[in-house]
């Protein structure tokens, strides 16, 4: 167990890495998308998918989880073909009520412009929810935030 | 929408034994799930082609990259009111 240390994080918050987000056609590329990537050192296939150049060291005190979050992702690097596990980095995932919708947070239209296409990236997270936790529930309501944000 | 999720599916021995090893560590646990799990998590929204495939069969295979064995279903759906 290395610990955070020996893993790299690199987020943009200007746009998807262009080796990252365009793996396929008519991916965003100038859209308000903030991206994380936690790259396993022991990632086989690293050497296949580039890094991008804003790579810093992740501060343990912003990676959620335990540290079995990281032995999972070795025990799955048959899994991690693509180089990287993507990871929750999001303060919260649970969307308002509906009723409370109506107008977004400032803070949400500053990040997110909604004017541009849109969507939710549930990257490698939704394994994490159990079925008690009603995991299509959570997609549905994020599906409903996405759909009344064509609106704001 | 886009989901990328853990299944058992294709490697059951080793990623249920990789699922084993994880919650040992963690109380809440990973869960793999089936295709047709990982299909309903999408409800009613209607999925973009190839649908629910493996990651590394989501779109033609990149110009230098190949196929490899993958453990990750993904898909993508159209949202309600999603722009083109």
């Amino acid at each position: 167990m290395g610990g955070v240390d020996h893993h790299r994080l690199a987020a943009s918050d200007a746009g998807v890495d262009p080796h990252v987000g365009d793996r396929g056609a008519g991916c965003a590329e100038e859209d308000q998308v903030s991206t994380a990537w936690l790259v396993p050192e022991c990632t086989p296939g690293r050497a296949d998918v580039p890094l991008p150049d804003s790579t810093v060291p992740i501060p343990a005190s912003t990676v959620h989880g335990s540290p079995g979050h990281i032995t999972a992702a070795r025990t799955y690097r048959r899994s991690m073909t693509a180089g990287m596990i993507a990871v929750a980095v999001a303060p919260a995932v649970t969307p308002p009520p509906p009723s409370s919708a109506a107008t977004p947070a400032p803070a949400t239209t500053t990040t997110i412009s909604v004017t541009q296409p849109a969507a939710v990236l549930l990257l490698a997270v939704l394994h994490f929810i159990p079925g008690t936790d009603d995991p299509a529930g959570i997609v549905a309501a994020l599906a409903s935030v996405l759909g009344r944000a064509a609106s704001w | 929408m886009v989901i990328s999720h853990l299944t058992a599916d294709l490697a059951p021995g080793q990623v249920n034994a990789g699922v084993a090893a994880y919650s040992t560590w963690v109380p809440a646990g990973v869960t793999a799930r089936s295709h047709t799990q990982v299909s309903a998590l999408f409800g009613a929204l209607p999925l973009v082609p190839p649908g629910v495939v493996p990651v590394t069969e989501w779109r033609p295979p990149i110009a230098g990259h190949s196929r490899q064995p993958a453990d990750i279903y993904a898909g993508l759906a159209r949202t309600p009111g999603a722009r083109m």
